[in-house]
């Protein structure tokens, strides 16, 4: 039966948008802080307007429910479905007044590209953009990539009942402590200790590579917030490729892996069991898939692209596999240079990467790593159980996190969710190529917005038309959602709607 | 025609491929001056050709060897890393960010869409450096209505959460 959606249920999910929306004005004091720090006057402005914006449209909303009490599931995934366009909307204020932008839409796409970790970008004159407004696009990443929700949870919304109810919302499932607060705070205790150790090493390479101090520290923490939180964007137009070094590519790659982990897997490496990373189904299933896909595309380099080496090839082959497969979408190649450049076989290694994902409840988009082991070794048992004699009944067991059996239920729920991505990328691709893109720039950016990866073959830009900008803002967004908290959300509206409008006296 | 006759014309035909074989392959195309944008486009036609771009030096000086470095060329919006000796980067008075336009420069050099040097990047090495216009600061100044719209965003917001806070109160009072 579909239970619509009341006045009082709308009432609440107001009100915690309206919470997160003050949590997303207070974080603006961190590009605030840094403008004022490197006289950006104008860009202080940006910010003080979008604290003011952000803030009184967050305290309206929190109006329309003062007690302030808990939240239940079903309004808990509607905040989770809207908190991301709500967070965007707002995001986008400062980026859309820093004239890096032709339009508020375009400001919209790159705030929603932040938040989701998907890295596609809009941006005009990158290379000359303020560096508290570069500070403000990658900390969406990391406010994105950790969970807004969890964001919330860990210092505002966190006293209020109904924190584990968010949490699931989110799509994650873990509990790595008993209370879910102390989770999310655990989460973020492991994210600062990576980022630090990630400002370190890289802003280390930066000086060393000859940056002043000031671009070493920006640069080094926009690299390491967009490798870890799987995001993608950086500080030049030209990505990573803008410093034509190998130490700093490797030093990424370490990043986006760790990025793409499972945040119970690094709860384990920090209790010191780091046996369970070689244990655990997702993992595997991560190096197997990587390994293969990246032999598959240096050796399609290799034979039918121009790179003139093989050490060339295997370089830039590795390096956008696990740039795709981690979800990242840092790349080392012009947009246009895809296809003439590596080949269409290994574009073709790279978007089943970008397709297959990382792992769950990490900060990667995509399928991700347990389903598709969930799946394949729900295919073996198949085939196992056709082979068997007709008494026999084949059980299989998997490890992630404990030993789990696997069940319908576990293959259905996966098989629900890999068609769901199909479907989705196939759509996009389409829909681009209805607006007169080529099929395979087409397919290959449609991937990329629904998987929240950001590599480009340079469809998107601020030329495109504006209903591609909307399609790859709407596939960004369900694709960070992985699609339940969006079609709750979507439900909610549906049967909430009076019967007339639905056509019924 | 007879068999040696024959036999002779198949003989001088290969001594020529030979010799005219590796001589149309020697000499560098020279595709003249380019736009960034266009050099990226065309790829990979244009690998191993002469080329002349101009642009402004942006971000920073990156190492590329014991002695030479790679400054980031921006046109229109496609930026490419020219390789060069150090000592050239040290006359480029300024390089492009929020901040500063950065010097122009006119580079010929020999493009890479696959540099085997570079790790495979698009690159080029230059062989030929001018700085065309020095660094100058960019107008950052903010415009006169932002500090009225924040300054009125701000007490809105005030404002309202302290109604929020006070309605709130009250409720809890009853």
């Amino acid at each position: 039966m579909w239970v619509p959606f009341r006045f009082s249920d709308v009432k609440v999910v107001l009100h915690y948008l309206g919470a997160l929306l003050i949590g997303v004005a207070l974080t603006m004091s961190v590009p605030l802080a840094v403008a004022i720090a490197l006289r950006e006057w104008a860009p202080a402005l940006d910010y003080l307007i979008g604290i003011g914006v952000a803030g009184f449209a967050g305290s309206t909303l929190m109006l329309f429910h003062v007690d302030g009490t808990g939240i239940n599931r079903r309004q808990a995934l509607v905040v989770t479905g809207l908190v991301w366009l709500v967070g965007s909307l707002a995001a986008a204020v400062p980026l859309s007044l820093s004239g890096n932008y032709a339009t508020y839409l375009d400001a919209l796409f790159d705030a929603m590209s932040g938040l989701t970790t998907s890295g596609l970008t809009v941006v005009l004159d990158l290379d000359h953009m303020a560096s508290s407004h570069q500070v403000w696009r990658h900390l969406l990443h990391l406010l994105g990539g950790q969970g807004i929700v969890v964001a919330a949870l860990s210092f505002a919304v966190a006293r209020r009942g109904g924190a584990f109810a968010l949490y699931a919302a989110e799509g994650r499932d873990e509990r790595i402590l008993p209370n879910v607060v102390h989770t999310t705070r655990f989460i973020w205790f492991v994210t600062a200790v990576w980022v630090v150790l990630g400002v370190v090493a890289l802003g280390s390479a930066m000086l060393w590579l000859g940056m002043g101090f000031k671009n070493a520290v920006v640069h080094g923490f926009c690299m390491t917030v967009a490798a870890y939180d799987t995001g993608g964007f950086g500080p030049q137009s030209q990505n990573a490729l803008y410093y034509h070094s190998g130490l700093l590519e490797s030093l990424l790659m370490f990043l986006m892996l760790a990025g793409t982990m499972n945040f119970g897997l690094h709860a384990d490496v920090f209790r010191g069991d780091p046996k369970e990373m070689w244990k655990n189904l997702e993992t595997r299933v991560l190096a197997v898939n990587i390994a293969i896909l990246s032999a598959f595309t240096a050796g399609a380099v290799y034979l039918w692209g121009v790179l003139d080496t093989t050490n060339s090839g295997f370089r830039k082959a590795v390096f956008h596999v696990v740039s795709a497969h981690s979800g990242t979408g840092h790349q080392t190649v012009y947009p246009t240079q895809w296809f003439p450049t590596l080949g269409g076989a290994a574009v073709a290694g790279i978007m089943l990467a970008m397709a297959a994902g990382g792992a769950v409840s990490s900060t990667a988009g995509g399928i991700k790593a347990l389903r598709i082991g969930v799946i394949v070794q729900s295919i073996i048992q198949s085939a196992k159980q056709a082979l068997a004699p007709d008494s026999a009944v084949i059980r299989s067991k998997f490890h992630h996190i404990v030993d789990k059996t696997m069940t319908s239920d576990v293959v259905s729920a996966s098989m629900t969710v890999f068609i769901m991505y199909t479907v989705t990328y196939i759509t996009g691709g389409l829909i681009g190529m209805a607006y007169g893109y080529r099929a395979g720039d087409s397919l290959f950016e449609s991937i990329s917005a629904a998987a929240n990866v950001g590599l480009s073959t340079g469809i998107t830009s601020a030329s495109m038309p504006a209903g591609m900008k909307v399609l790859y803002i709407v596939q960004m967004w369900a694709g960070r959602l992985e699609f339940l908290a969006l079609l709750v959300l979507v439900a909610a509206v549906l049967v909430s709607l009076p019967r007339r409008r639905r056509g019924r006296p | 025609m007879t068999r040696a006759r024959g036999t002779l014309l198949l003989v001088w035909l290969a001594v020529w491929c030979l010799l005219a074989a590796p001589a149309s392959a020697v000499p560098v195309q020279d595709i003249g001056v380019m736009t960034t944008t266009d050099l990226v486009a065309l790829q990979p036609s244009v690998s191993g050709a002469q080329v002349t771009v101009v642009g402004e030096a942006i971000g920073d000086a990156l190492r590329a060897g014991p002695d030479h470095v790679f400054v980031n060329l921006l046109q229109d919006s496609t930026a490419i890393g020219v390789w060069m000796p150090r000592e050239e980067s040290d006359r480029i008075g300024g390089f492009g960010d929020y901040h500063t336009t950065g010097a122009e420069l006119r580079v010929t050099g020999i493009v890479n869409v696959a540099c085997p040097q570079h790790g495979g990047d698009f690159d080029i090495h230059a062989e030929e450096i001018s700085i065309v216009r020095g660094a100058r600061a960019r107008p950052t100044e903010p415009v006169r209505w932002r500090f009225g719209a924040a300054f009125g965003a701000l007490v809105l917001a005030a404002g309202q959460l302290m109604v929020y806070r006070w309605y709130r109160r009250k409720r809890f009072e009853l």
